[in-house]
């Protein structure tokens, strides 16, 4: 008792898709979306606590002398945004040498990104005194504090994620899979830099744009 | 359509059978109790969810009773103060956060997959993970409640009531944190969802044609997507406050902080929070509407744009919670606008739906007469939302229990009465059995009747002056009597809920056998069994209309070709939804579990010391090594080829061939 059915075969298909088709892209993009609302959420918290302030930020009085106009350092930040685009730039290349499935290129840029990465934590860090105050002063310490290290959580995540999927690719090679693997962890990458272009100039430059 | 040729299959006996082992095998369970901790199968996932969410939902409603008892009558000494603040802190919390949004979107979870037929979400084991937080989440709240230190400054903790110099001890940091767990849960079903909707349709589902369910789940996920980082920073903010040696100061007026920045960002998350738990109770009426009308929903296209339009103005509300704040003049009317804005696209939803009603031929089953419940109660909440949307009035009425009134109208009419309507819809999906249409009249009429005598009174007792958040009062009010028939009304509520209880445990084995489709409705779910086999479909379905059941050709066809090994399954584009690509899922894994023990566990330690929360990142790294290399079945055999002799591999993919039709 054969019958007939009628049927669309997809067994042709690619089993993978290298870009934002793949339904890992579209994950991760929802996730930096979420990650951005809470950004703009901490930018929104700094210019509201901004109202409440004569001088901003407000003058250190913990030491002799006091300072009356502790702009937080904008040397070092200025020096680990360059850290930071240059990490997403090796990023680029290994995003482009994993579209080639080129394993030696995407490990060798790729670890320039791990490496720069490193820096920019260690910068972070220098980022942190260069404030001139600790988080626990007032409130101004208290945003600009929150707003480095939730940026520097993500620094963090970004770097032991690509160092944990080099390490597996280096051992077991590329395959598809792994290569979309790369290319997603190259849009959070673009991410962490993209982002941190407007938090560095809020923290850096805006206390010199809203003098009252 | 790359390879949109249709073309035919002879079907011979035993092909069937042959691809449903296979299907079988890779899809079901581990035996066992490892096998249900690991599972990442979004049905069980939404079972779990769903029974997890309803007994919180019991738990809250016993709450509730306590209180109605303790303000039966004046000057009543059944419960104190004290534990009456808790009470109704815990209460609000957990029918916001533990009950009204987990559980519609474990009914998403559940029914998404099946609605666009696919065979799972998107990040399966994701999803795993999101409900076991969410669990820890409820458990770290009520444990808080039960050891009598439970968090007691309201649903919403406003400072400086909640801050560290007027809540001393560790109670509100059990709120914050609930807060921080269930929102990660929230945010990662939000994730699934949007992805399953958009890369995982059926064939020919292209965007005109989702099922209305599947686009306010959609909706709210992106609500959800903005609205929830909100809270979790303003709650973040407010346990960072409070954590000694972290006591940042960002709601400390003293050091420059303020206290309204937390309401701003609070109402922010709070108002779409109501469109969150509101959007998918439409979803419920707009599936159950035109299948009990017999036909076809009237105005589609106008009911999603709705939807759209809702979420969008949904966020320029949140001052309207404010007015009672020093807010500009010009802030004010422009939230009061935008108030009463919103009410253009909830009426056109429901003219909507009763035109769908006026012009089918209406079948007065169960879920339906909930959905009626829902249009009466709505509209009536509706209405004094309007009121308390202009600002005198609002001054006038702000914290009295008008605004109790109003809000459990439109939170009870508005998403617990749809709610139920879409249990007694789809509990023969997940049981294979109705359940009983005499108990669920009981069950409608009892709760219709008891929620107006219990909430309608307290416009009555707002108007004259009674507050909330008050445990007792003094007899000279004269609130007295309405009190007592509220607390009355509720006990009626009580009695309905236990019908329920009662239909559900009754019907589970005894209930009448429902079949595929019991109400011959238009959604794919209904083109499989009752309950699903655990890989959803045997051929991934095709769509040819937006009612995709009643639409259907003669012959429609189905998709071949897509592996049984493993567990693939097949994407298509975000706009017309042709077949794109295949795609691996994640097997079943026990690390989802582990790396909610290990968040958990850094947030309930980090109530007690700051170190908790690097400490716990670092475990956190640890546990997701194992989650990732436990991937997928193609990347373990891509691991073998490079691991093992060749003959070792072929013997380790032996038992992953595919199935030869015999």
């Amino acid at each position: 008792m054969n019958t007939t059915r009628a049927t669309i075969d997809v067994s042709e298909l690619p089993a993978s898709a290298l870009d934002h088709r793949s339904p890992i892209w579209l994950g991760n993009a929802l996730l930096l979306t979420i990650e951005t609302t809470m950004f703009a959420i901490l930018v929104a918290t700094y210019f509201y606590l901004r109202a409440n302030f004569h001088d901003w930020p407000p003058p250190q009085v913990n030491y002799w002398k006091p300072n009356f106009h502790p702009s937080p350092d904008a040397f070092w930040g200025t020096l680990n945004l360059a850290v930071i685009l240059a990490a997403a730039s090796f990023m680029l290349l290994a995003d482009w040498a994993a579209l080639r499935m080129d394993k030696f290129k995407v490990l060798l840029w790729g670890a320039f990104t791990v490496v720069l990465g490193l820096i920019a934590i260690a910068l972070r860090f220098r980022e942190f005194r260069g404030t001139q105050f600790r988080w626990d002063d007032n409130a101004y310490a208290s945003v600009v504090w929150g707003i480095l290290l939730m940026h520097l959580v993500h620094l963090m995540v970004g770097v032991v994620e690509d160092t944990f999927m080099f390490f597996y690719i280096s051992t077991y090679g590329m395959d598809d899979k792994h290569a979309r693997d790369v290319r997603v962890t190259a849009v959070y990458w673009y991410w962490i830099a993209g982002i941190w272009v407007p938090l560095y100039a809020i923290i850096y430059f805006a206390p010199y744009l809203l003098k009252m | 359509m790359r390879h949109g040729v249709s073309r035919e299959m002879v079907i011979v006996p035993g092909l069937d059978a042959n691809e449903h082992r296979a299907l079988d095998l890779t899809w079901r369970r581990r035996p066992g109790l490892l096998g249900w901790f690991e599972t990442t199968n979004h049905k069980d996932i939404a079972i779990r969810y769903i029974v997890t969410a309803f007994i919180f939902f019991l738990l809250a409603g016993v709450l509730a009773m306590l209180m109605r008892i303790q303000l039966a009558f004046p000057e009543n000494h059944f419960i104190g103060p004290d534990l009456y603040n808790q009470f109704f802190t815990v209460h609000g919390t957990t029918m916001m956060f533990l009950f009204a949004v987990p559980i519609t979107e474990a009914f998403g979870i559940y029914l998404v997959p099946l609605m666009v037929g696919t065979r799972n979400v998107a990040f399966p084991r994701l999803n795993a993970f999101g409900y076991y937080v969410y669990l820890f989440g409820g458990i770290l709240l009520y444990s808080g409640l039960f050891l009598n230190i439970g968090p007691d400054a309201g649903w919403f903790a406003y400072v400086p009531l909640a801050g560290p110099q007027f809540s001393p001890g560790k109670r509100v940091d059990f709120w914050a944190q609930m807060i921080t767990l269930t929102e990660i849960a929230g945010l990662t079903t939000a994730v699934e969802i949007i992805v399953t909707a958009f890369k995982q349709r059926a064939v020919g589902m292209s965007l005109n044609r989702i099922p209305l369910f599947v686009w306010a789940m959609v909706v709210t996920s992106f609500m959800v997507i903005f609205a929830m980082p909100s809270v979790m920073l303003a709650s973040s903010y407010l346990a960072a406050d409070r954590l000694a040696h972290v006591n940042t100061h960002f709601y400390n007026p003293a050091e420059g902080g303020d206290a309204l920045l937390y309401q701003h960002i609070f109402w922010f998350f709070g108002h779409p929070e109501v469109y969150i738990i509101f959007i998918p109770a439409t979803g419920f009426i707009s599936t159950i509407i035109p299948t009990f009308a017999r036909r076809r929903i009237f105005g589609y296209t106008a009911l999603v744009l709705a939807l759209i339009s809702t979420a969008f103005i949904g966020f320029g509300l949140w001052v309207h919670h404010m007015f009672a704040t020093p807010v500009p003049d010009l802030g004010q009317s422009f939230f009061t606008a935008a108030s009463m804005i919103i009410a253009i696209p909830a009426g056109i939803q429901i003219f909507c739906w009763l035109a769908t009603l006026r012009s089918g031929k209406p079948q007065l089953k169960t879920p339906l007469l909930w959905v009626g419940g829902f249009i009466a109660l709505f509209v009536f909440g509706g209405l004094s939302g309007i009121m308390l949307a202009s600002v005198p009035i609002d001054l006038q009425v702000h914290d009295t229990y008008f605004v109790v009134a109003h809000f459990h109208y439109v939170l009870i009419g508005g998403a617990v009465f749809p709610l139920f309507g879409a249990f007694y819809y789809w509990f023969p999906k997940w049981t294979g059995r109705l359940l009983n249409e005499s108990l669920g009249k009981v069950n409608f009429w009892l709760f219709f009747i008891g929620f107006n005598v219990t909430f309608f009174p307290m416009h009555q007792l707002g108007l004259h002056g009674m507050t909330r958040r008050i445990y007792t009062y003094v007899p000279e009010t004269g609130w007295g009597h309405l009190n007592l028939i509220a607390t009355g009304g509720a006990a009626v509520i009580g009695l309905s809920v236990l019908t329920f209880i009662l239909n559900v445990a009754w019907s589970r084995k005894r209930g009448l056998i429902a079949g595929d489709n019991p109400w011959g409705a238009s959604t794919l779910e209904w083109a499989t069994t009752s309950p699903p086999p655990s890989y959803n479909f045997l051929y991934l379905p095709t769509v040819a209309g937006r009612d995709a059941l009643w639409d259907q050709e003669k012959i429609s066809p189905v998709i071949v070709g897509v592996r049984a090994d493993i567990r693939q399954v097949l994407n298509t584009t975000i706009l017309e939804a042709a077949p794109d690509h295949l795609y691996e899922m994640a097997g079943d894994s026990i690390y989802p579990l582990v790396l909610a023990v290990v968040v958990g566990a850094t947030f309930i330690t980090g109530i007690f010391f700051s170190w908790a929360f690097p400490i716990g990142a670092v475990f956190t790294l640890l546990a997701f090594i194992p989650w990732f290399w436990s991937g997928t079945e193609e990347e373990k055999q891509h691991r073998d080829k490079h691991e093992k002799t060749p003959d070792e591999f072929v013997q380790a993919t032996a038992t992953l061939a595919p199935v030869e039709p015999s």
